[in-house]
Protein backbone atom coordinates (compact mmCIF):
# COMPACT_ATOMS: atom_id res chain seq x y z
CA UNK A 1 0.00 0.00 0.00
CA UNK A 2 2.97 2.43 0.84
CA UNK A 3 4.19 1.91 -2.57
CA UNK A 4 0.88 2.59 -4.19
CA UNK A 5 1.23 5.93 -2.44
CA UNK A 6 4.48 6.31 -3.23
CA UNK A 7 3.51 5.90 -6.80
CA UNK A 8 0.91 8.34 -6.53
CA UNK A 9 2.94 10.60 -5.26
CA UNK A 10 5.67 10.83 -7.67
CA UNK A 11 3.45 10.64 -10.97
CA UNK A 12 1.47 13.74 -9.28
CA UNK A 13 5.05 15.45 -8.95
CA UNK A 14 5.46 14.49 -12.70
CA UNK A 15 1.93 16.41 -13.68
CA UNK A 16 1.35 19.68 -14.98
CA UNK A 17 2.40 23.31 -14.62
CA UNK A 18 0.75 25.10 -11.67
CA UNK A 19 -2.13 27.40 -12.06
CA UNK A 20 -3.76 26.20 -14.86
CA UNK A 21 -7.40 25.59 -16.25
CA UNK A 22 -9.26 23.05 -14.70
CA UNK A 23 -13.12 21.78 -16.29
CA UNK A 24 -15.40 20.67 -13.48
CA UNK A 25 -18.34 18.74 -15.10
CA UNK A 26 -21.56 18.31 -12.51
CA UNK A 27 -22.88 14.67 -13.99
CA UNK A 28 -26.49 14.30 -14.82
CA UNK A 29 -28.70 17.52 -15.52
CA UNK A 30 -31.95 18.39 -16.67
CA UNK A 31 -34.02 15.30 -16.82
CA UNK A 32 -31.25 13.41 -16.01
CA UNK A 33 -31.34 13.48 -12.03
CA UNK A 34 -28.62 10.74 -11.45
CA UNK A 35 -29.18 8.60 -8.73
CA UNK A 36 -32.02 9.85 -6.18
CA UNK A 37 -32.30 9.04 -2.74
CA UNK A 38 -35.10 10.58 -0.62
CA UNK A 39 -34.55 14.22 -1.12
CA UNK A 40 -30.91 13.86 -2.55
CA UNK A 41 -30.42 14.04 -5.79
CA UNK A 42 -27.18 13.77 -7.86
CA UNK A 43 -27.76 16.46 -10.61
CA UNK A 44 -27.81 18.97 -7.70
CA UNK A 45 -25.74 17.73 -4.99
CA UNK A 46 -23.57 17.64 -8.05
CA UNK A 47 -23.22 20.87 -9.03
CA UNK A 48 -23.02 22.24 -5.20
CA UNK A 49 -19.48 20.07 -4.95
CA UNK A 50 -18.62 21.78 -8.38
CA UNK A 51 -19.51 25.36 -7.02
CA UNK A 52 -17.71 25.00 -4.22
CA UNK A 53 -14.42 23.20 -5.83
CA UNK A 54 -14.53 25.91 -7.89
CA UNK A 55 -14.54 28.66 -5.18
CA UNK A 56 -11.91 27.11 -3.53
CA UNK A 57 -9.53 26.68 -6.69
CA UNK A 58 -9.96 30.46 -7.25
CA UNK A 59 -9.17 30.71 -3.82
CA UNK A 60 -5.69 29.09 -4.74
CA UNK A 61 -5.59 31.26 -7.94
CA UNK A 62 -6.45 28.70 -10.32
CA UNK A 63 -9.01 28.58 -12.49
CA UNK A 64 -12.12 26.58 -12.95
CA UNK A 65 -14.82 26.73 -15.30
CA UNK A 66 -17.67 24.48 -15.10
CA UNK A 67 -19.66 22.16 -17.90
CA UNK A 68 -22.79 23.22 -16.88
CA UNK A 69 -23.69 26.31 -14.32
CA UNK A 70 -27.03 25.42 -14.28
CA UNK A 71 -29.98 22.40 -14.06
CA UNK A 72 -29.90 21.45 -17.46
CA UNK A 73 -29.99 18.54 -20.16
CA UNK A 74 -25.99 18.03 -21.20
CA UNK A 75 -25.24 14.94 -23.30
CA UNK A 76 -21.90 13.13 -22.91
CA UNK A 77 -20.75 14.09 -26.32
CA UNK A 78 -21.13 18.06 -25.55
CA UNK A 79 -19.46 17.95 -22.03
CA UNK A 80 -16.37 16.22 -24.48
CA UNK A 81 -17.33 18.92 -27.17
CA UNK A 82 -16.46 21.57 -24.58
CA UNK A 83 -13.90 20.41 -22.51
CA UNK A 84 -11.33 19.56 -26.28
CA UNK A 85 -12.60 23.29 -26.99
CA UNK A 86 -11.15 24.32 -23.72
CA UNK A 87 -8.65 21.78 -23.50
CA UNK A 88 -8.11 22.03 -19.71
CA UNK A 89 -5.22 21.05 -17.97
CA UNK A 90 -7.50 18.50 -15.77
CA UNK A 91 -10.93 17.32 -16.58
CA UNK A 92 -12.74 16.27 -13.33
CA UNK A 93 -16.69 14.66 -13.80
CA UNK A 94 -18.37 14.90 -10.73
CA UNK A 95 -20.93 12.37 -9.40
CA UNK A 96 -22.92 10.42 -6.91
CA UNK A 97 -22.57 6.87 -6.90
CA UNK A 98 -25.21 3.75 -6.14
CA UNK A 99 -25.04 0.30 -6.11
CA UNK A 100 -27.05 -2.92 -5.31
CA UNK A 101 -25.40 -3.66 -2.39
CA UNK A 102 -26.71 -1.22 0.20
CA UNK A 103 -23.53 -1.97 2.33
CA UNK A 104 -21.40 -0.38 -0.49
CA UNK A 105 -19.69 2.84 0.92
CA UNK A 106 -16.71 5.15 0.29
CA UNK A 107 -15.22 7.45 -3.11
CA UNK A 108 -14.72 5.70 -6.10
CA UNK A 109 -12.03 7.48 -8.95
CA UNK A 110 -12.34 6.31 -12.22
CA UNK A 111 -10.18 6.99 -14.47
CA UNK A 112 -9.82 6.38 -18.77
CA UNK A 113 -8.56 3.23 -19.80
CA UNK A 114 -5.54 3.04 -22.31
CA UNK A 115 -5.68 3.52 -25.62
CA UNK A 116 -7.03 0.17 -27.26
CA UNK A 117 -3.79 -1.20 -29.04
CA UNK A 118 -5.78 -3.72 -30.03
CA UNK A 119 -7.45 -0.96 -32.36
CA UNK A 120 -4.55 1.08 -34.02
CA UNK A 121 -7.07 2.52 -37.11
CA UNK A 122 -9.79 3.90 -34.67
CA UNK A 123 -10.23 7.25 -34.91
CA UNK A 124 -7.78 9.38 -33.27
CA UNK A 125 -10.69 11.11 -31.08
CA UNK A 126 -11.88 7.92 -30.11
CA UNK A 127 -9.05 7.15 -28.50
CA UNK A 128 -7.78 10.46 -27.08
CA UNK A 129 -8.70 9.65 -23.55
CA UNK A 130 -6.37 6.66 -23.46
CA UNK A 131 -3.57 8.89 -25.20
CA UNK A 132 -3.76 10.67 -21.51
CA UNK A 133 -3.71 7.57 -19.89
CA UNK A 134 -0.94 8.37 -17.59
CA UNK A 135 -1.83 11.68 -16.86
CA UNK A 136 -5.74 10.73 -15.98
CA UNK A 137 -3.89 8.26 -13.67
CA UNK A 138 -1.52 10.67 -11.45
CA UNK A 139 -5.00 12.92 -11.42
CA UNK A 140 -6.89 9.85 -10.41
CA UNK A 141 -4.25 8.86 -7.93
CA UNK A 142 -4.17 12.46 -6.35
CA UNK A 143 -7.90 12.83 -6.09
CA UNK A 144 -7.74 9.06 -4.32
CA UNK A 145 -5.05 10.00 -1.94
CA UNK A 146 -6.89 13.12 -0.93
CA UNK A 147 -10.83 11.97 -1.03
CA UNK A 148 -9.12 8.83 1.34
CA UNK A 149 -10.24 6.30 -1.67
CA UNK A 150 -9.74 2.58 -0.38
CA UNK A 151 -9.58 -0.78 -1.86
CA UNK A 152 -7.25 -3.14 -3.84
CA UNK A 153 -8.26 -0.79 -6.86
CA UNK A 154 -8.50 3.13 -5.50
CA UNK A 155 -7.62 4.02 -9.16
CA UNK A 156 -9.49 2.03 -12.00
CA UNK A 157 -9.55 2.20 -15.10
CA UNK A 158 -13.06 1.75 -17.12
CA UNK A 159 -14.54 2.54 -20.40
CA UNK A 160 -16.68 5.68 -19.68
CA UNK A 161 -18.57 7.69 -21.51
CA UNK A 162 -17.41 10.90 -20.45
CA UNK A 163 -13.74 9.72 -21.36
CA UNK A 164 -14.70 9.10 -25.60
CA UNK A 165 -13.00 11.56 -27.24
CA UNK A 166 -11.32 13.11 -24.63
CA UNK A 167 -8.69 14.95 -24.98
CA UNK A 168 -7.18 16.13 -21.49
CA UNK A 169 -6.12 14.42 -18.63
CA UNK A 170 -9.57 13.48 -16.87
CA UNK A 171 -11.00 11.49 -13.78
CA UNK A 172 -14.61 10.94 -12.86
CA UNK A 173 -15.03 10.67 -9.15
CA UNK A 174 -18.23 9.14 -7.59
CA UNK A 175 -18.25 10.92 -4.06
CA UNK A 176 -20.27 8.59 -2.20
CA UNK A 177 -22.59 5.84 -2.11
CA UNK A 178 -26.01 7.80 -2.05
CA UNK A 179 -27.56 4.09 -1.46
CA UNK A 180 -25.41 3.48 1.76
CA UNK A 181 -27.62 3.66 4.50
CA UNK A 182 -27.94 7.33 6.39
CA UNK A 183 -25.69 9.09 3.39
CA UNK A 184 -28.74 10.69 1.71
CA UNK A 185 -29.01 12.37 5.28
CA UNK A 186 -25.03 12.79 5.74
CA UNK A 187 -24.66 14.32 1.88
CA UNK A 188 -27.67 17.02 2.92
CA UNK A 189 -25.27 18.24 5.69
CA UNK A 190 -23.42 21.39 4.03
CA UNK A 191 -20.24 21.24 6.05
CA UNK A 192 -20.46 17.31 4.74
CA UNK A 193 -20.49 18.64 1.09
CA UNK A 194 -17.65 21.59 2.20
CA UNK A 195 -15.82 18.71 3.23
CA UNK A 196 -16.05 16.99 0.04
CA UNK A 197 -15.27 20.07 -2.19
CA UNK A 198 -12.38 20.60 0.02
CA UNK A 199 -10.79 17.11 -1.06
CA UNK A 200 -11.43 17.24 -4.41
CA UNK A 201 -9.81 20.62 -4.21
CA UNK A 202 -7.01 19.35 -2.77
CA UNK A 203 -6.45 16.41 -5.06
CA UNK A 204 -6.70 19.04 -7.76
CA UNK A 205 -3.87 20.97 -6.48
CA UNK A 206 -1.82 18.69 -5.64
CA UNK A 207 -2.31 17.51 -9.28
CA UNK A 208 -1.41 21.08 -10.73
CA UNK A 209 1.41 21.25 -8.22
CA UNK A 210 0.11 24.69 -6.46
CA UNK A 211 1.06 24.55 -2.97
CA UNK A 212 -2.24 24.59 -0.29
CA UNK A 213 -0.82 27.34 0.86
CA UNK A 214 -0.78 29.17 -1.61
CA UNK A 215 -3.48 32.48 -2.01
CA UNK A 216 -4.56 33.79 -5.11
CA UNK A 217 -2.31 36.91 -6.58
CA UNK A 218 -3.91 40.05 -5.54
CA UNK B 1 -14.78 0.77 -37.79
CA UNK B 2 -15.18 0.15 -34.28
CA UNK B 3 -19.23 0.96 -34.04
CA UNK B 4 -22.03 -1.25 -34.42
CA UNK B 5 -24.32 -0.18 -37.82
CA UNK B 6 -28.12 -0.03 -37.03
CA UNK B 7 -28.47 -1.61 -40.74
CA UNK B 8 -25.98 -4.11 -39.59
CA UNK B 9 -28.10 -4.93 -36.44
CA UNK B 10 -31.49 -5.35 -38.47
CA UNK B 11 -29.80 -7.93 -40.50
CA UNK B 12 -28.86 -9.61 -37.86
CA UNK B 13 -32.55 -9.02 -36.54
CA UNK B 14 -34.13 -10.35 -39.71
CA UNK B 15 -31.83 -13.32 -39.77
CA UNK B 16 -31.71 -14.31 -36.26
CA UNK B 17 -34.80 -12.57 -34.65
CA UNK B 18 -38.29 -14.31 -33.91
CA UNK B 19 -36.93 -17.71 -33.54
CA UNK B 20 -37.87 -17.64 -29.93
CA UNK B 21 -39.71 -15.62 -27.57
CA UNK B 22 -39.87 -15.80 -23.70
CA UNK B 23 -42.98 -15.43 -21.62
CA UNK B 24 -44.74 -12.89 -20.05
CA UNK B 25 -43.30 -10.10 -18.40
CA UNK B 26 -41.58 -8.43 -20.89
CA UNK B 27 -42.47 -5.64 -22.43
CA UNK B 28 -42.61 -6.76 -26.14
CA UNK B 29 -45.17 -9.93 -26.96
CA UNK B 30 -43.38 -12.70 -26.63
CA UNK B 31 -44.62 -16.47 -27.43
CA UNK B 32 -42.98 -19.12 -25.27
CA UNK B 33 -39.30 -19.57 -25.38
CA UNK B 34 -39.60 -23.30 -24.70
CA UNK B 35 -42.21 -26.07 -24.85
CA UNK B 36 -40.78 -28.07 -21.80
CA UNK B 37 -39.99 -31.03 -23.62
CA UNK B 38 -36.86 -29.91 -24.04
CA UNK B 39 -33.80 -31.37 -22.44
CA UNK B 40 -32.54 -29.22 -19.51
CA UNK B 41 -29.61 -27.58 -19.36
CA UNK B 42 -26.79 -25.81 -16.29
CA UNK B 43 -26.04 -22.56 -17.30
CA UNK B 44 -24.51 -20.22 -15.04
CA UNK B 45 -25.67 -16.40 -14.28
CA UNK B 46 -23.44 -13.74 -12.43
CA UNK B 47 -24.60 -11.54 -10.05
CA UNK B 48 -22.79 -9.27 -7.62
CA UNK B 49 -21.83 -10.40 -4.20
CA UNK B 50 -24.04 -9.61 -1.26
CA UNK B 51 -20.83 -9.91 0.95
CA UNK B 52 -18.90 -6.61 -0.76
CA UNK B 53 -17.07 -6.00 -3.89
CA UNK B 54 -16.94 -8.88 -6.29
CA UNK B 55 -19.44 -11.35 -7.80
CA UNK B 56 -20.65 -14.73 -7.74
CA UNK B 57 -21.41 -17.58 -10.31
CA UNK B 58 -25.29 -19.31 -9.85
CA UNK B 59 -26.20 -22.10 -11.56
CA UNK B 60 -29.70 -22.19 -13.09
CA UNK B 61 -31.21 -24.45 -15.66
CA UNK B 62 -33.10 -23.95 -18.75
CA UNK B 63 -33.75 -25.40 -21.49
CA UNK B 64 -31.77 -26.33 -24.45
CA UNK B 65 -34.00 -25.49 -26.99
CA UNK B 66 -33.22 -25.86 -31.04
CA UNK B 67 -32.76 -21.83 -30.67
CA UNK B 68 -29.41 -20.61 -29.02
CA UNK B 69 -31.48 -17.31 -28.92
CA UNK B 70 -34.14 -19.31 -26.76
CA UNK B 71 -31.28 -20.17 -24.34
CA UNK B 72 -29.93 -16.70 -24.14
CA UNK B 73 -33.17 -15.74 -23.20
CA UNK B 74 -33.99 -17.85 -20.91
CA UNK B 75 -30.17 -17.14 -18.95
CA UNK B 76 -31.26 -13.25 -19.38
CA UNK B 77 -34.92 -13.96 -17.96
CA UNK B 78 -32.66 -15.59 -14.88
CA UNK B 79 -30.27 -12.72 -14.60
CA UNK B 80 -33.07 -10.23 -14.67
CA UNK B 81 -34.72 -12.27 -11.78
CA UNK B 82 -31.71 -11.99 -9.45
CA UNK B 83 -31.06 -14.44 -6.53
CA UNK B 84 -33.08 -17.20 -4.98
CA UNK B 85 -33.38 -17.28 -1.71
CA UNK B 86 -30.56 -18.10 0.39
CA UNK B 87 -28.04 -17.01 -2.33
CA UNK B 88 -24.99 -14.58 -1.07
CA UNK B 89 -26.22 -12.03 -4.19
CA UNK B 90 -27.68 -9.18 -4.81
CA UNK B 91 -29.69 -8.07 -8.27
CA UNK B 92 -28.07 -6.56 -10.95
CA UNK B 93 -31.38 -5.22 -12.36
CA UNK B 94 -34.53 -3.57 -10.71
CA UNK B 95 -37.66 -5.42 -10.15
CA UNK B 96 -39.66 -6.41 -13.28
CA UNK B 97 -36.53 -5.80 -15.78
CA UNK B 98 -37.11 -7.41 -19.59
CA UNK B 99 -35.75 -7.25 -22.58
CA UNK B 100 -37.19 -5.79 -25.72
CA UNK B 101 -35.47 -8.32 -28.27
CA UNK B 102 -31.86 -10.76 -27.99
CA UNK B 103 -30.06 -10.89 -31.37
CA UNK B 104 -27.06 -13.67 -31.82
CA UNK B 105 -24.89 -13.35 -35.41
CA UNK B 106 -22.62 -15.52 -36.05
CA UNK B 107 -19.35 -13.76 -35.29
CA UNK B 108 -19.99 -13.57 -31.62
CA UNK B 109 -21.98 -11.04 -31.50
CA UNK B 110 -25.06 -11.03 -28.97
CA UNK B 111 -27.25 -7.97 -29.60
CA UNK B 112 -29.64 -6.84 -26.19
CA UNK B 113 -32.29 -4.69 -26.42
CA UNK B 114 -33.34 -3.22 -23.36
CA UNK B 115 -36.65 -0.96 -22.92
CA UNK B 116 -35.83 2.51 -21.55
CA UNK B 117 -38.15 1.85 -18.68
CA UNK B 118 -36.01 -1.17 -17.44
CA UNK B 119 -32.97 1.12 -18.04
CA UNK B 120 -34.68 3.99 -15.76
CA UNK B 121 -34.96 1.91 -13.19
CA UNK B 122 -31.86 1.12 -12.53
CA UNK B 123 -30.39 2.86 -9.53
CA UNK B 124 -27.48 5.16 -11.55
CA UNK B 125 -23.91 5.75 -10.73
CA UNK B 126 -20.73 4.03 -11.86
CA UNK B 127 -20.33 1.29 -9.82
CA UNK B 128 -23.99 -0.18 -10.23
CA UNK B 129 -24.20 0.54 -14.13
CA UNK B 130 -20.79 -1.52 -14.17
CA UNK B 131 -22.43 -4.02 -12.27
CA UNK B 132 -25.55 -4.47 -14.35
CA UNK B 133 -23.48 -4.45 -17.76
CA UNK B 134 -20.29 -6.97 -16.08
CA UNK B 135 -23.24 -9.56 -14.83
CA UNK B 136 -24.68 -8.97 -18.46
CA UNK B 137 -21.97 -9.62 -20.44
CA UNK B 138 -20.48 -12.50 -18.01
CA UNK B 139 -23.71 -14.57 -18.20
CA UNK B 140 -24.29 -14.41 -21.63
CA UNK B 141 -20.76 -15.14 -22.62
CA UNK B 142 -21.13 -18.17 -19.84
CA UNK B 143 -24.16 -19.29 -20.76
CA UNK B 144 -24.23 -18.95 -24.73
CA UNK B 145 -21.98 -20.77 -26.67
CA UNK B 146 -20.21 -18.37 -28.46
CA UNK B 147 -20.65 -15.17 -27.41
CA UNK B 148 -17.71 -13.34 -26.80
CA UNK B 149 -19.65 -9.42 -27.11
CA UNK B 150 -22.67 -8.17 -26.53
CA UNK B 151 -24.12 -4.79 -28.13
CA UNK B 152 -26.64 -2.89 -25.62
CA UNK B 153 -29.09 -1.14 -27.48
CA UNK B 154 -32.14 0.88 -25.65
CA UNK B 155 -35.49 1.19 -27.58
CA UNK B 156 -33.97 -0.39 -30.16
CA UNK B 157 -31.14 2.85 -30.73
CA UNK B 158 -27.52 2.56 -30.08
CA UNK B 159 -26.92 4.90 -26.52
CA UNK B 160 -24.04 6.75 -24.83
CA UNK B 161 -24.66 4.92 -21.48
CA UNK B 162 -27.56 3.03 -19.55
CA UNK B 163 -27.49 5.89 -17.32
CA UNK B 164 -24.71 8.17 -17.71
CA UNK B 165 -21.61 6.82 -17.29
CA UNK B 166 -20.41 3.19 -18.99
CA UNK B 167 -19.77 3.74 -22.66
CA UNK B 168 -22.06 0.99 -24.20
CA UNK B 169 -21.65 2.89 -27.60
CA UNK B 170 -20.30 -0.08 -29.18
CA UNK B 171 -20.12 -3.77 -28.28
CA UNK B 172 -18.70 -4.83 -24.38
CA UNK B 173 -16.17 -7.08 -23.81
CA UNK B 174 -14.96 -8.88 -20.43
CA UNK B 175 -11.54 -7.45 -20.68
CA UNK B 176 -13.63 -3.70 -20.83
CA UNK B 177 -14.23 -4.76 -16.96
Amino acid sequence: MKALLLAFALACAASLPARSLVLLDPGHGGSDAGVTVGSLVEKDFALDVAKRVQAILKDKGVEARLTREDDRDLSLTARVTLADQIRPAAFLSLHLNASFNAEARGPRVFVPADAASDEPLAPRLEQAAGLHAAESRALGGCLARALGAAGARPVQSLKLGIFRGLDAPAALVELEFATRSGAAEELKDPARVQALAAKVAQGLLEFLQVPEAADAPH
Amino acid sequence: MRRISLAALACAALALGACSRRPSGSAAVHSPLFTGKEPRRKVEITLPSAQGAGFVSLSRDIYATASVVAQAKQALDDLMAGPLQGEAAVPCFAKGASYLEVYLDAKGLAVVDLPSATVAALPGGTSAEVATLYCLVKTLESAVPGVSRVQVLIDGQVAESLRGHFDIADPLVLSDF
